[in-house]
């Protein structure tokens, strides 16, 4: 396991003020307290918008960035204190086309990186050849990267990071510009990864989607802090959004005043006529949705289509985001 | 409408100076200065240690013959500020465009209206401005190895100078086109630079070279140029007419040839990006 | 170092070589430039009279090219050893140094290898130039034997030199003004064109700093053998130069890299 203990980052910076000779030294907290587990076979997300602090946190735990303070604790090792030891365990990914020699083959990359990683020779062309295999590129790896489509580049990332077998990845945006085929493929090998190979993955990235159909447990962070956590089912109970109902019927004048009348008696300003009194909406909780239902035929309101749509993840972390900002204002006053 | 189109052309100008300062002042606020001045000193120590320590102040007959003067330091130190000038025009003016492309700012300047030869002479008065301190220390440097640059007619050194910053836009104009059109620039402007040095007598006269390469030499404005200084600022004579307007000739050839070549690497540019 | 070193020295040598170190713009840069500067030297020198100055040797014009040519392999090889610092900068903007240092692979390793990237480049200039002063000089069993350990010598030092830069260059992606500072003085105290004999002992002392003066000293010894240096003295000179600039080179490398950790600066963007 890999455990992430109270995390904070500070960025000391010299900044020139504007149409003056002088610099001012400013500081900023990119990463407040963070803490999370990391567990093998299970996919953590790390949600928020930019700026948030996602980046830096992943960089941290990649050993590329120092914390200003807390722990890494990686198979029980001080990985603050030794950070190779953090280095032979995991591994990254970022999103685009970085990160790769395009002067270079897929092959020679690999074994490049693969020597790097001190696998031995014989272990690392049957390895090479295996995620080449994994990631769809054994017919082109002889073929020098700068003439591979984005997609193909992306997958070669995936190999590279994989390339030292590593127990942990991360994958920063691994999806980011792709062709929505490829980065179907693409959230399937990464399932692969934690289910099969029982790797530990930390995933960001801005596709919520994304996040609700890989993640077992998701971190959100907002302004360098973890301001929610949870499954993505408990995340979506916590911001306490409801159900949402549109009923339309095809006659105008369908929802008039003394149609609706009950429905406002009963659910109050939930209720809302759109459309030129052609649609109907309300967002309930769960509970009251067969009550909502009920009413519907009891009044005999003769409807084209109901529509029933459980509150997405995305509605979710928009919720708690704004939740915390106003949190966070209140507080300020 | 005349009026009009000149006020346009000042404005253009003068936005592109202000962005080329601005951007250049906080990108590298000294590395060109500092870089540049340090190659000047160099090539001056270098040149005072071979003339004066190892050859004992002792010039041979085929240099003074062919340069009719036996002021070396002053020879090279007009070479060296004419030298480095040009190649500060090939590195601001030449790689002008290439700098948009790389930024991605490229086809939002072609989307303009605006002159493309009143946005070089922004780039170009951008850097012409910054060279002023550089030409300074350059001769207070100078002066440490004795060497005192004094100007006897100031009508023939203004059209010289004149004409030098004409001669050296148009060059830069050339190579800012042919740049874009190899859509290169490091080899580009390094062997253009390499071979002015070995070319255009900085360091030593021209007429050392074989016959067919001094046609080559005489044919790069940068040549010529020095050429006109050398005659103003350390033998004292009266301007060279023909010389001078050949440069001009020369100078036009230039220019006309980077604006073909700009107008290919305009269409290959433009249809690259669909 | 150990097998696991050589291996990724090697590694990355290679890597540098496909990467950055070949096709038609290094052909230009390797061999076309210094050629064009070594008949730039030739001619300045055509301009003076060395009959009366203090360095006799200078006057067989066979001599001075000689020792131009000299002076300008070894000074076009140390500078192809360190062309792979200068695309440090790039692997930051292409991501590839944070995925280098990603690695837990021997640092040092990575330095000698990145400045030995250029060593195909650098043989063939040996090879060019040993041809052409064997036949300037007619010393044909005696090139056969010196070149190929001056060569040897040239990339060992060549190499440490090369580390050393490329240690520098990891610390942020301005420091190549730094670069550009020190390099008209390397060949200016080097002695690449001119004997640093004339020079007062001051800046001679600023001289023996640079490994590459020796190296020149060793050569132009070995070539010419005019007798103006002890060899084995050199030597031992170039030797203990040369571990200082390897202890430099740690040092630097550890505060570098420490830097870049703290202050996430292993990628530009």
């Amino acid at each position: 396991m890999y455990e992430v203990i109270s995390l904070v980052k500070e960025y000391h910076n010299q900044v020139k003020k504007s149409r003056s000779l002088l610099k001012e030294k400013t500081t900023k907290l990119a990463v407040n307290n963070i803490s999370m587990d990391i567990r093998e076979g299970k996919i953590i997300g790390l949600l928020g918008i930019n700026g948030a602090g996602k980046t830096t946190t992943i960089k941290m735990l990649s050993s590329l960035l120092k914390p200003t303070s807390g722990e890494l604790i990686i198979d029980g090792i001080d990985g603050v204190e030794n950070p190779f030891e953090i280095k032979k365990r995991v591994n990254m990914v970022a999103g685009g086309e970085r990160a790769l020699y395009w002067k270079m083959t897929a092959k020679e990359n690999l074994v490049y990186f693969g020597t790097l990683y001190n696998i031995p020779k014989k272990e690392l062309e049957i390895r090479i050849s295996e995620l080449l295999s994994l990631v769809g590129l054994e017919e082109v790896k002889d073929l020098e990267v700068e003439k591979y489509s984005k997609g193909m580049k992306q997958r070669l990332q995936i190999a590279r990071g994989l390339i030292n077998n590593p127990k942990y990845l991360f994958l920063d945006e691994p999806t980011l510009g792709l062709d929505v085929s490829i980065a179907r493929e693409m959230r399937t090998y990464v399932r692969k990864l934690a289910v099969e190979k029982q790797k530990g993955l930390v995933l960001t990235t801005h596709y919520i989607t994304e996040a609700e159909e890989l993640c077992d447990y998701i971190y959100l962070i907002n302004e360098g802090t973890i301001i929610s956590q949870g499954t993505p089912h408990e995340l979506i109970q916590s911001a306490r959004l409801g159900t949402e109902i549109i009923v339309r019927t095809n006659r105008k004048t369908s929802f008039t005043e003394e149609v609706i009348y009950p429905f406002i008696l009963k659910y109050g300003n939930q209720v809302i006529v759109m459309d030129n009194l052609l649609e109907l909406r309300v967002s309930l909780k769960r509970s009251n949705v067969s009550d909502f239902l009920g009413l519907l035929i009891t009044q005999k309101i003769e409807y084209e289509s109901i529509n029933i749509a459980e509150p997405t993840l995305e509605a979710t972390l928009i919720e708690l985001t704004k939740q915390n900002s106003i949190k966070g204002e209140d507080n300020n006053e | 409408m005349l009026s009009f189109i000149g006020e346009t052309m000042i404005e253009i100008i003068l936005e592109t100076f202000k962005r080329y300062f601005i951007t250049k002042q906080r990108a590298y606020p000294w590395s060109f200065f500092v870089s540049r001045l340090i190659r000047m000193a160099y090539t001056m120590i270098f040149s005072y240690i071979v003339y004066c320590l190892m050859a004992n102040r002792s010039l041979t007959n085929a240099f003074v013959d062919v340069t009719s003067t036996t002021n070396y330091m002053t020879y090279v130190l007009v070479g060296t500020i004419v030298f480095t000038f040009s190649v500060a025009s090939i590195l601001s003016v030449g790689r002008a465009y290439m700098g948009e492309v790389r930024e991605g700012t490229f086809l939002s300047l072609l989307l303009t209206p605006a002159s493309r030869t009143a946005y070089l002479l922004g780039v170009y008065l951008e850097q012409i401005v910054r060279y002023i301190p550089e030409i300074l220390i350059a001769l207070l440097f100078g002066k440490l190895f004795g060497v005192t640059i004094v100007i006897h007619n100031l009508l023939d050194f203004f059209i010289s100078v004149v004409v030098l910053l004409m001669a050296m836009f148009a060059f830069g104009v050339f190579m800012a086109n042919l740049m874009l059109f190899l859509r290169d620039t490091f080899i580009t402007q390094n062997t253009v630079t390499t071979i002015i040095y070995l070319l255009c007598g900085i360091s030593f006269p021209v007429g050392f070279l074989p016959y067919l390469v001094r046609i080559i030499s005489y044919c790069i404005p940068v040549t010529l140029s020095i050429d006109l200084m050398r005659d103003v600022l350390l033998h004292h004579v009266s301007i060279d007419y023909g010389k001078t307007i050949f440069l001009i000739i020369l100078s036009f050839l230039y220019y006309f040839t980077g604006i073909f070549l700009f107008k290919i690497s305009e269409r290959k540019h433009v249809e690259s990006f669909g | 170092m150990n097998n696991k070193s050589i291996r990724i020295l090697l590694s990355e040598a290679k890597k540098m070589h496909y990467s950055y170190n070949s096709g038609f713009k290094n052909l230009i840069s390797s061999y076309a430039w210094p050629i064009l500067l070594l008949i730039q030297t030739f001619y300045s020198y055509q301009s003076f009279d060395f009959s009366a100055g203090i360095w006799a040797d200078f006057n067989s014009p066979k001599h001075v090219i000689v020792y131009l040519l000299l002076g300008f392999v070894g000074y076009n090889s140390f500078m192809l050893l360190v062309t792979g610092a200068f695309y440090t900068r790039r692997e930051r903007e292409d991501g590839t140094l944070e995925a280098i240092f990603q690695t837990p692979a021997n640092r040092l390793s990575i330095l000698f290898g990145r400045a030995l990237g250029s060593s195909v480049a650098n043989a063939s200039l040996f090879i060019l130039f040993g041809i052409v002063i064997t036949i300037i000089t007619g010393e044909v069993s005696r090139m056969i034997f010196l070149w190929p350990f001056v060569f040897v010598l040239m990339l060992i030092t060549g190499s440490i030199w090369g580390a050393f830069i490329n240690s520098i260059f990891l610390f942020s992606r301005d420091i190549d003004i730094i670069f550009t500072i020190l390099d008209e003085p390397m060949s200016f105290f080097a002695g690449v064109k001119f004997p640093v004999s004339i020079l007062p002992i001051g800046v001679r002392l600023i001289s023996n700093l640079f490994p590459l003066s020796a190296i020149l000293a060793l050569m132009r010894e070995m070539t010419l053998g005019n007798n103006h240096i002890d060899i084995v003295s050199n030597l031992l000179l170039l030797f203990v130069i040369s571990d200082i600039f390897i202890v430099l080179t740690v040092i630097i490398e550890k505060k570098a890299e420490a830097y870049n950790t703290e202050n996430g600066s292993f990628n530009l963007f």
